[in-house]
């Protein structure tokens, strides 16, 4: 069979299509192996095959037809519930869609693919899943198989005809007759009238359109026939020639025919009735689907939501767009001084800045793919590994919708498919091991994608045995990689990175998957090469992470100009976090020195800074005060003095000239660069900061590979060339070792936590008689009542009012406390019913201030420290008093409150108070002393371990919401130590929903209490220490 | 078979190339250096949108001479199979003249080492001897060692 060469264009979107199709199947029957049996699968599967067998049909590509039809033929029965799938088969199948694959992506060659194994094999899975109707199956199959290749042949009869036609400058054509009708009545008979059309052409087909026959309603009589023929006659000769009218002949186009097979014409023909213009070859579909097209009379094909482009064109276009900004960015650059002289241009310009940078995303995003085209291969790939090393492993996937340029989704492939078979292999233990460690049995792989700071981050996860840092130590130095010294400074993160280094590997043997040493540097070069980083966590036993960081856009970038010794240099801005501008005079802001390095503190972290003079190996130069001239800068340090010449030393001993002695240098002004890249950062110290620029990047030509420093090279506004800077190169190049685990929280990080974990204090302030304000928590007012004064009723010295039916003591805090009392009648008072009392009483004040809700900082103050205060704090400028209700209910009435001791059998007991609020800490102490235990506090789960380990307690109370290790951790690290289990534990917290209860109880805790109900809280601690002494 | 030769000189002494490798001269030109780099890269050029790497061609010569020429004239080559541009900074351009393929000589055996291998024939005119360089051995070995 002969393949058309010039139909190269047939042939390259046939391939295009049949490479979509092929994958189709790959991933539905993968889906079927580990799902049950679903139709729509079955279906995909089915129609995908239909189609390749179809068009390749009809170009020639007999090996595939034949292929495809064996699939389709088991497909076909599997749809029609004939034969049921099984996992034997898929094997067989999927083997049978990779020869496909591979005659798929070279079909020039196709016809020498060896397909007998794959044919021999699908025919038995014909034959072998037989049903009880054997015999007749069989004779029926092969029947079947008979008719079906005849009519192939035909139809490549009949394709070759019209392909002949075609080239000899023939037209195609149709006519519909009706046998009845049109033919006979007219006395000619069927074959007269094909003798007449061959006399003129040359026939292809004739067919019966027996779907009208057979479906119709009526009783039909009459019955259609289309013929098919080729002619060089013009349509009005024919009509002449033929004796029929002009609207009976219809002409197909010619570049159609040539991509239907005869088969599909017929139906085609059909459909050509109603339309008269002949539609874009649609795939080769099932029968329902051209029944469709029957019905759809007139309707065009459904437009496509996407076209397909030349991937050439695309890269130019997207060249052309980077060259605009480029030229955009020169065009503004210098028109900025003239664009005041010019009324009217500024918006002109704006627009077309806009206009350009929106056009170069537009055009970036045409090239983006999402990441699924690399993920997907994966299925595939853990399925054959996990068989071929006998373990169990899950593909778990992530974040496929994330996209990706389509040069870099091309560049993954590799690396990923080295990391996910090193996860599998080196780092997946046996499912034996696994059950032994109490892991289960299956391994999981997580691919993962997603954007995070300019960057996108592909996972590739796996629960598998982690890498030994201290194996990795070992090998490093017995091959020589590094020496001892340098081994001892390296921290963990350093002694990972020794695994991109050609020749490295810790594998005991190799083999064919991975173990020769030779993928990870590989890796991590084609990483680096997208300007990408890799970065590897682990945890032993736990399972290891490789993260890869890649960049987001290739070619446009926004960036920093800046200037260091009279050069400008480009510094992307995707790692740029800020930018630090520091005066010597200033304090707050002082770069510090360990070991000769410069270290700035900002913000309570330790900055690394370098010069990037320096690490670019610039000299460094300063305009020398008195000569006006650059000399050779030689301090180390920006804010030394500079050593005077030589005469001036007899000054040094002059006290008093020592003031003129320190001259800063003449740029006390330091701009410092943060730069993060994952978890490093550092700061990188400039001359000056010109602003801020979108930049074409272009590749470093390769005689300057060699910098580390440089990621690429641009053409500034202004015409010039100006390197861009690589932030890991720089790190690199200045030699600085970055500490571990970025997750430790240093100390900075606590504060701020600790800081917005504080609990929010909602406070009602309020006056009694004297000019003092007082304050109550609000969790402990029930309700505010106003009230007049005849209300009030006397009894002996107390006053009563009467609430909801019953009456209700009321006191005044000024009776009690060590505040102004200064009683004079008023008219109205305000009192306050608390909560959480057993025996309430009413508060009685005189004026409500506000509510005022804010994180208090109490001072106990011994001055003011009484019972029935507990402290006082500056709120809005004024000193307020804060209010301890159960010391002042106790001052009030003194025998309601009986003494309750923590005293038992002579020993005092010692409990443990977790919180972190000063404000609770304070009041839980307080009533916990005051019932006669000892306290000791902590601010955190954390603290409150350590304590533990050295001092023996009774009981725990803790607090549920605290920074570092909240309650909950803390409870349940409790249970699971044997010499702490017993403890009973008790959570007090504002959070009391039934939810938080039943988690608190779960995870440990005895008693599950509200924060500020004393009596309840002193009564359950008693009776939790009484339990856990009973059950010990 | 006469060949087009572009004499020019380079600290003072008389250089010539092969005229059909010569896409342009170019005089004034801006030029930013490249930090970093081997000391016979002069620094990267704009031209026309495309960045050209400059070559300090005395110093892969090895020609003493004037030093540090802060020289502002350039030879751009063409560089058809290859993305990244070429160029070399140059004294100031001759003219260009027919040689016969005969007078080309080999170079002098006392011509050694890395130096004698980029001068690919000497020419004997009237006044002076004239060097023939050969650019693809020049830039070949610089990429090389760049990897």
């Amino acid at each position: 069979m002969r393949i058309m060469l010039e139909d190269d264009e047939f042939i390259q979107s046939f391939v295009e299509e049949a490479k979509v199709h092929v994958e189709t199947v790959e991933t539905e029957l993968l889906q079927l192996d580990t799902n049950n049996v679903n139709a729509e699968s079955i279906n995909n599967i089915f129609r995908a095959v239909h189609s390749i067998k179809g068009t390749s049909g009809f170009l020639g590509l007999t090996k595939i037809v034949e292929l495809s039809h064996a699939m389709e033929n088991i497909f076909g029965e599997i749809r029609s519930e004939k034969m049921s799938i099984h996992a034997g088969m898929i094997d067989i199948l999927l083997s049978a869609n990779d020869c496909m694959k591979i005659m798929v992506n070279d079909v020039k060659s196709s016809e020498e693919v060896d397909i007998s194994e794959a044919l021999e094999q699908l025919s038995a899975i014909m034959a072998g899943k037989v049903s009880s109707r054997a015999e007749v199956k069989k004779a029926a199959d092969s029947e079947e198989n008979k008719t079906i290749s005849k009519i192939f042949d035909d139809t490549e009869k009949k394709r070759l005809k019209i392909e002949d036609g075609i080239e000899r400058g023939h037209k195609i054509f149709c006519i519909k007759k009706s046998l009845d009708g049109d033919l006979m009545k007219n006395d000619l008979t069927l074959v007269r009238f094909i003798q007449q059309i061959s006399s003129i052409g040359m026939v292809i087909d004739c067919s019966v359109d027996l779907n009208e026959l057979l479906d119709g309603e009526h009783e039909k009589e009459d019955v259609s026939l289309e013929f098919l023929f080729t002619s060089v006659l013009e349509k009005d000769m024919l009509t002449s020639v033929l004796d029929l009218p002009e609207e009976d002949i219809h002409e197909l186009q010619a570049a159609d025919p040539g991509e239907i097979p005869a088969t599909e014409v017929k139906e085609q023909s059909a459909a050509v009735e109603n339309t008269p213009v002949v539609e874009n070859p649609p795939a080769v579909e099932a029968e329902e689907h051209t029944k469709e097209v029957h019905a759809a009379k007139g309707q065009i094909a459904a437009p496509e939501d996407s076209i397909r482009v030349n991937v050439m064109l695309l890269n130019d276009l997207l060249n052309l767009a980077s060259e605009m900004v480029l030229a955009r960015n020169q065009l503004l650059r210098t028109m900025e001084s003239h664009k005041k002289s010019i009324p009217g241009i500024e918006p002109i310009f704006q627009n077309i800045d806009h206009i350009t940078t929106n056009l170069q995303e537009k055009i970036m995003q045409t090239r983006m793919q999402p990441i699924s085209n690399v993920f997907n291969k994966f299925p595939r790939i853990i399925r054959e590994l996990s068989k071929k090393l006998d373990k169990e492993i899950h593909l778990e996937m992530e974040g496929t919708e994330v996209e990706l340029d389509k040069s870099i989704i091309e560049a993954l492939g590799d690396p990923m498919t080295h990391l996910v078979r090193n996860a599998v292999d080196h780092g997946m233990e046996t499912p034996a091991d696994r059950e032994k460690q109490g892991k289960p049995r299956e391994g999981t792989v997580r691919l993962k994608a997603y954007h995070e700071g300019g960057y996108v981050n592909i996972d590739v996860i796996d629960d598998g045995k982690g890498i030994d840092v201290e194996i990795i130590r070992k090998k490093a130095l017995e091959k020589g990689f590094v020496g001892k010294l340098d081994l001892a400074s390296m921290g963990e993160q350093d002694v990972l990175k020794l695994l991109f280094k050609p020749g490295f590997s810790t594998a005991e043997k190799v083999t064919d998957i991975s173990g020769r040493g030779v993928g990870m540097d590989v890796v991590k070069t084609n990483i680096e090469k997208l300007g990408g980083t890799i970065e590897i966590f682990t945890v032993l036993h736990a399972g290891t992470t490789f993260r890869l960081l890649l960049p987001l856009t290739l070619a446009i970038i926004p960036s920093l100009i800046v200037e260091a010794e009279q050069q400008k240099f480009a510094l992307p801005q995707v790692n740029l976090q800020e930018i630090v501008r520091i005066k010597a005079s200033d304090p707050a802001r002082r770069i510090e020195y360990i070991n000769n390095s410069e270290v700035l503190r900002l913000r309570g972290k330790l900055l690394p800074i370098v010069h990037l003079a320096d690490v670019l190996g610039l000299n460094r130069t300063y305009i020398d005060e008195k000569t006006g001239e650059s000399a050779r800068e030689r301090r180390k340090a920006l804010f030394d003095y500079r050593r005077l010449s030589q005469t001036d030393f007899t000054l040094i001993n002059d006290q008093s000239k020592l003031g003129e002695r320190r001259r800063p240098g003449s740029t006390n002004i330091v701009r410092i660069l943060v730069i993060k890249i994952g978890f490093r950062r550092l700061g990188i110290a400039v001359d000056a900061i010109h602003g801020s620029e979108e930049i074409l990047v272009k590749t470093l030509p390769v005689y300057v590979k060699e910098c580390k420093c440089y990621s690429g090279v641009t053409i500034l506004g202004d015409g010039k060339t100006s390197m861009i800077l690589d932030p890991s190169g720089i790190i690199e190049k200045a030699n600085l070792h970055f500490l571990d685990v970025p997750d430790e929280k240093k100390y900075g990080d606590m504060i701020e936590e600790s800081e917005s974990i504080r609990e929010n204090q909602n406070l009602l302030l309020f006056q009694c008689s004297g000019p003092e304000t007082l304050a109550l928590d609000m969790s402990m007012v029930s309700r505010v009542e106003e009230i007049k004064a005849e209300d009030i009723d006397q009894v002996g010295d107390r006053e009563y009012i009467k609430f909801r039916g019953n009456s209700l003591r009321v006191i005044r805090p000024e009776d009690f406390l060590p505040i102004v009392n200064k009683k004079t009648p008023k008219s109205k008072y305000y009192v306050i019913i608390p909560k959480l009392v057993n025996n309430p009483m009413g508060i009685l004040i005189e004026r409500i201030h506000d509510t005022i809700q804010a994180a208090i900082n109490v001072t106990q103050d011994d001055n003011i420290k009484s019972k029935g205060i507990i402290g006082s704090t500056i709120l809005n400028n004024t000193m307020v008093l804060l209010i301890n209700v159960y010391e002042l209910f106790e001052n009030a009435n003194p025998e309601e409150y009986k003494d309750e001791t923590g005293i038992k059998k002579g020993v005092k007991l010692s409990i443990l108070l977790v919180e972190d609020t000063p404000f609770f800490q304070m009041l839980e102490k307080n009533y916990l002393e005051d019932s006669g235990y000892n306290v000791f506090s902590a601010q955190n789960g954390k603290e409150a371990l350590e304590i533990l380990q050295t001092q023996k307690v009774d009981a725990v109370v803790s607090d549920i919401n605290m920074p570092v290790m909240n309650g909950l951790e803390f409870v349940r690290k409790i249970r699971t130590s044997p010499d702490l289990a017993h403890l009973p534990v008790i959570a007090i917290t504002s959070l009391a929903g039934e939810a938080q209860v039943k988690e608190g109880l779960e995870a440990g805790f005895d008693a599950y209490e509200l924060k500020l109900d004393r009596q309840r809280l002193l009564s359950i601690l008693e009776k939790a220490i009484q339990k856990r002494r009973k059950t010990v | 078979m006469t060949v087009k030769v572009l004499t020019f000189y380079l600290n003072g002494s008389l250089l010539g190339i092969d005229v059909t490798l010569v896409k342009e001269i170019n005089r004034n030109v801006d030029h930013t250096a490249v930090p970093g780099s081997q000391d016979y890269i002069v620094g990267f050029l704009n031209m026309r949108g495309q960045v050209v790497t400059l070559f300090n061609l005395a110093n892969l010569l090895n020609l003493k001479g004037l030093n540090d020429q802060e020289g502002h004239t350039c030879v751009i080559l063409k560089t058809p199979k290859d993305p990244d541009q070429v160029g070399f900074l140059i004294d100031h351009p001759g003219d260009v003249i027919d040689i016969d393929k005969e007078e080309f000589e080999l170079p002098p055996a006392n011509i050694g080492g890395v130096e004698g291998e980029f001068i690919s024939s000497v020419v004997k005119l009237k006044n002076e001897l004239l060097m023939i360089i050969d650019p693809k051995k020049i830039f070949k070995d610089q990429r090389n060692t760049e990897g």
